[in-house]
């Protein structure tokens, strides 16, 4: 069980998170939306498995490189 | 035509030429500006001594 | 009053009205279609008040002519919306990642193959349209992908396509969308495009923040002095936004300043825009010449990029390349949209931010060094 850390590429504002702790997601899910440059950045799961942790809420900003999730799969 | 080609050639070097070198100076500045921590713990305690 | 002047109608000719058609056309396209309506509106107004016949503004002491001797035979009206577009613009993309910088001067070898072209076509070769050498690097400028660059360096030039290379330079800001993905595709393998690049960067400090903009003016002005006034003007902007203490003025400069100007401006080269001078081949090959500035610029950007791609052992993204022609923040959002389409995972934004900003510099150097050329060349 190898853990992934998703983080974030680009410094900006987090909009949407759709991912939940404990919750098993899919590779490809949408984890969440960044905004950046008024872009919308979605952040997709790197690997198939469970959330093991989530470090962001919507209207908090991230700098590039935060740890955004934590995936275990 | 020629001196179309020589033209777009020296446009293309002032260019590159004036990009190359505002890129060593930032990049030099960037270094010597690093901000004082991350230096100092090798240079011994004392205030000031860098630059005794 | 002399008869005559009294009814508008009776002295309007078909060029002038295809001119008031053309008016309506960047109004519709900027308010119904959002096509750049900060400036697209204005223009198109400027063009229908200088087309009313009899009007009077583009006469000897009419508005639009006062305008234009103040604002544009001056430079400085273009002068003005660079301290604005200075103090909007981060460059802290850039400082971050110092290679993207080569990507931005890569880029401007659209305006010299557009230059090349129209060259040849004009006076350096076909003589089919009436390009002079001062023309064909006005025509070229458009590949700066910079309203006000174009306009500064086609008055500098004194070049008579100056109305129509900015609207053209304008125009072609907003099809940025359109015009580039189809390049980035053909020339980039899919490997390439998946390519993910790293987010974390080593950090600027706030000292070489407010350094960036003096040394910029300073390297920049020794090298090719002709680009003082746009890089002196566009830094100085820059250094209002970094320098912590100026809060206001950076505000005014971005919002008021560049705000007023471009109503000044847009009206300004609208009313530039006479169906005598407008309606001509050479106008609508200068559009055609804006496609491909653009178009070369793109894919030179992407070229150069898969030179880095190589050169660093696979860690640099061909596509961000395609963000070296300036057309900020246009082109470095589709960089961002393509790269994502090839791979979920790979979010180009700010690479591609680093030669967008990179290709501002660059497109001004370019302008100075194309002022500096043409006296030995032209």
């Amino acid at each position: 069980m190898a853990e992934h850390i998703v983080e974030a590429p680009a410094p900006g504002k987090v909009l949407k998170v759709y991912a939940e702790a404990g919750k098993a997601v899919a590779e490809g899910d949408r984890l969440c939306v960044l905004e950046a440059l008024k872009m919308e950045l979605p952040i997709v799961a790197p690997v198939g498995g469970t959330v093991k942790a989530l470090h962001v809420a919507p209207g908090q900003t991230v700098e590039a490189g935060d740890p955004l999730a934590v995936i275990e799969g | 035509m020629l001196k179309a080609t020589w033209f777009v050639l020296a446009g293309m070097a002032i260019v590159f030429a004036t990009l190359s070198v505002l890129v060593l100076v930032m990049s030099a500045l960037n270094r010597w500006l690093r901000p004082g921590p991350e230096v100092r713990p090798g240079a011994g305690g004392r205030p000031g001594a860098r630059h005794a | 009053m002399p008869e005559g002047e009294l009814l508008g109608v009776l002295a309007l000719t078909w060029q002038a009205t295809v001119m008031l058609g053309i008016g309506g056309l960047l109004i519709y396209l900027g308010i119904a279609r959002q096509v750049e309506p900060v400036l697209l509106v204005p223009i198109g107004m400027g063009i229908i008040l200088a087309n009313i016949p009899l009007g009077g503004l583009t006469d000897a002491d009419g508005f639009l002519a006062v305008l234009k001797r103040a604002g544009i035979d001056t430079e400085l009206f273009p002068l003005l919306i660079f301290i604005g577009v200075g103090a909007m613009i981060d460059f802290g993309s850039l400082l971050e990642r110092p290679y993207t910088v080569f990507l931005g001067a890569a880029a401007q070898f659209g305006i010299f193959g557009a230059f090349f072209l129209a060259y040849f076509l004009g006076d350096g070769g076909l003589r089919l349209f009436d390009f002079s050498f001062e023309d064909a690097v006005s025509i070229g400028i458009i590949g700066s992908a910079d309203g006000p660059t174009s306009i500064y360096v086609a008055t500098v030039l004194r070049s008579r396509y100056a109305p129509a290379i900015v609207v053209a330079a304008y125009s072609y800001m907003a099809l940025v969308p359109i015009i580039q993905p189809p390049i980035m595709r053909a020339l980039t393998t899919d490997a390439e495009r998946r390519l993910a690049m790293p987010a974390r960067t080593q950090k600027v400090s706030p000292r070489t923040r407010l350094l960036f903009p003096v040394v910029t003016i300073l390297v920049t002005g020794l090298i090719a002095p002709k680009a003082t006034p746009l890089i002196g003007t566009l830094m100085f902007g820059n250094l209002l936004r970094e320098s912590g203490v100026l809060e206001r003025l950076s505000q005014a400069a971005q919002n008021e300043l560049a705000n007023i100007v471009t109503i000044l401006l847009g009206l300004t080269v609208g009313g530039m825009m006479l169906a005598r001078d407008f309606l001509q081949p050479e106008t609508i090959m200068i559009y055609v010449m804006g496609v491909v500035a653009f178009a070369v610029g793109t894919a030179a950007g992407v070229l150069f990029g898969k030179l880095m791609y190589v050169a660093s052992g696979k860690r640099i993204n061909p596509l961000i390349g395609a963000a070296g022609i300036s057309a900020f923040p246009m082109s470095a959002r589709v960089v961002q949209k393509v790269g994502l389409e090839a791979n979920p995972h790979n979010h180009l934004i700010m690479h591609a931010a680093g030669a967008n900003t990179a290709g501002q510099i660059a497109s001004v150097v370019a302008g100075g060094a194309v002022l500096a050329l043409v006296p030995f060349f032209a």
